[in-house]
């Protein structure tokens, strides 16, 4: 009895601590881009498109090479993990591949002001004629599906659903680390118990959603100068594959290492999060014809997993850039500027 | 899996990626002529409406929020170009939206433009620009951010409401039901006390309310009706003699131009 009230007071103390981490770190996310986007507007200040045209060239001239080069190694970052198997390495590439997202945070006339200077990594993708990021765009059908319903009986959930990604993902993430560091603590070779009983990989679900949110709210930025916004769906995209291939990557070697416990724990936890069986035989489709099996074991099958989901991916992406859809300007007022859908504010 | 079929499996990606982005890139071209003699370059003007009012006009107000709608067309220098122009627009301080951005003679397009919070005592400058080939036009237009709040919303969907239900019963060549989805937005909100109005959008038409202030029997209210997207006025026009006497609509002169 004792030990049961002990136990039930220590999970009850982890979550508070978890809720409080959350709410601190949901707090970080949308106010530090703030703070160190003012900072470095003392670099990088604001220029005006119209006014000063030339001044935009000039730095242009500079921004762009340096945006491809730092795109490039970021690149070579994440192949060279992928094939070495140093995770570590593709970990890093993802994750500067993802952090210019907060570039959008900024308000600016000038892309490349203060914060958005991160941006200047998505350059090579805003260069061509074809705005290579919505080639991520699959990305916003759960956003979609929970934002519509809900605007079509007149409520706009659009920047809720972002503010709840950013704190259920630093929850979950939070506790995440707190298991794995008291599971490291008590020397366990499988961390199996607290919120690893619901998700094989808390972290890096916890990592996704959190992204989700912060890729959803760099897509609501209003547009200056009557620009569009092209969001950061690819970035966010390609970051959770990779981060899902790291996943399955660690599950081999953990496999291969024939550790029974986590064998069997395996078999009760899911790999992210529980799912109905109809979507799950959905999802692991490519990989069960690829393979014939349920999952990729070796390094080349990780590889080649890897290559057909993010392909398929971009490849359920293509209709909203061949439809060039949303119309106007894009995520940041869907659906509120489509003509005839009703709305909570009068639109056009 | 072999080596050979990993590189397979890694082409067959490289190149549906590399084709995708080729096709997005490099969309087949529409409203070529068959034999292909297309001139990309044919002058051409746009035409906007509201005019910019002259130095001796009065200039033009809008409200933070208000959607502030130009009507664009072309005029083609030469005949049988088959090319569209395509139609870009900036107004700093403002966000701009664009129906039907790609634009042939006697199409219409709407150029909206919403001015933000922080414009309120500004100058909202807007540049249109069309571009077809080398050849490409101009014309810049401001208006001013009065600040003023819109309290006119309810009583002009009431209006609206009413006119609908007349519509979809004795005109229903026009398509507007009671099921039609409209979206409105205040105009001219700061000199126009006495005559109010208000315009709604569907997917098809453009309505203009404007009713009268004034005790009964001059509490009139009209709409006028504008297709959208292939008029630049508006083509039907009906009257309700007084709101408060419940008095039937009935049609009237079409007014010449658009509410702007």
């Amino acid at each position: 009895m004792e030990l049961a009230r002990s136990r039930t007071g220590l999970l009850a103390g982890i979550s508070v601590l978890a809720v409080v981490f959350a709410i601190a770190l949901t707090f970080a996310t949308l106010q530090l881009p703030v703070i160190i986007g003012n900072w470095l507007s003392n670099y990088f200040p604001d220029i005006h498109p119209i006014i000063e045209p030339e001044k935009v060239a000039e730095f242009m001239a500079v921004a762009r090479p340096v945006g491809y080069a730092c795109l490039a190694v970021i690149a070579i970052l994440i192949v060279a993990g992928i094939v070495t198997g140093k995770r570590k390495l593709s970990i890093f590439g993802s994750l500067a591949f993802f952090l210019p997202t907060f570039g959008y945070f900024f308000a600016s006339m000038f892309f490349l002001a203060g914060l958005g200077i991160l941006r200047v990594l998505f350059i090579p993708f805003w260069d061509p004629s074809v705005n290579l990021m919505n080639f991520g765009d699959i990305s916003y059908l759960p956003y979609m599906a929970l934002v519509y319903p809900f605007w079509l009986g007149g409520i706009d959930i659009r920047e809720i659903v972002a503010w709840v990604a950013i704190g259920i993902g630093l929850f979950i993430f939070v506790l995440g680390t707190i298991a794995w560091f008291y599971g490291r603590a008590q020397k366990r070779k499988t961390v199996d118990f607290w919120i690893y009983r619901y998700s094989r990989h808390p972290q890096y679900l916890g990592f996704i959603i959190w992204s989700y949110g912060v890729m959803l709210i760099a897509a609501q930025q209003m547009v200056p100068m009557g620009g569009s916004n092209p969001g950061a769906s690819l970035p966010w995209l390609l970051t959770s594959v990779i981060i899902i291939w790291i996943a399955l990557a660690e599950e081999s070697k953990m496999r291969k290492e024939d550790n029974e416990a986590y064998l069997q724990y395996t078999a009760h936890a899911p790999f992210m999060f529980r799912i109905p069986r109809f979507v799950s035989a959905v999802v692991t489709f490519p990989t069960k014809l690829l393979l014939k099996k349920n999952r990729p074991e070796t390094g080349k099958e990780l590889v080649a997993t890897f290559a057909v989901y993010a392909t398929l991916l971009v490849l359920l992406s293509s209709p909203f850039v061949f439809l060039d859809w949303p119309p106007g300007i894009g995520w940041s007022d869907w659906p509120g500027l489509i003509p005839g859908l009703p709305g909570p504010i009068m639109n056009l | 899996m072999s080596n050979r079929r990993l590189a397979a499996i890694l082409g067959g990606c490289i190149a549906v990626i590399v084709a995708l982005v080729a096709v997005a890139a490099f969309p087949p071209a529409s409203g070529e002529p068959a034999d292909g003699n297309v001139d990309e370059n044919t002058a051409f003007h746009i035409n906007v409406i509201p005019e910019q009012p002259n130095e001796d006009q009065d200039p033009k107000y809008s409200i933070a929020g208000q959607h502030f709608v130009y009507l664009v067309t072309i005029t083609d220098e030469a005949q049988g170009c088959e090319l569209p122009v395509h139609l870009s627009a900036t107004a700093p301080g403002a966000q701009v939206v664009i129906y039907h951005d790609d634009i042939f003679g006697g199409d219409v397009a709407e150029v909206v433009v919403i001015p933000t919070q922080a414009s309120i005592g500004t100058v909202i400058e807007v540049t249109i620009t069309g571009a077809r080939g080398s050849a490409s036009d101009e014309k810049v237009f401001s208006f001013e951010v009065a600040e003023d709040e819109d309290d006119r919303q309810e009583y002009a969907e009431m209006l609206l409401d009413r006119f609908v239900s007349w519509l979809a019963t004795n005109h229903p060549e026009l398509g507007i039901t009671d099921d039609t989805v409209w979206d409105g937005t205040t105009v001219s909100p700061v000199h126009w006390l006495v005559v109010s109005h208000y315009l709604f959008f569907s997917d098809e038409w453009e309505a203009h309310i404007e009713w009268h202030i004034m005790m009964p029997p001059d509490d009139w209210a009209k709409i006028d009706l504008r297709h959208r997207f292939d008029e630049l006025a508006p083509s039907y026009a009906f009257e309700i003699s007084s709101v408060d006497a419940t008095s039937e609509p009935g049609a009237i002169e079409v007014p010449e131009t658009v509410w702007r």
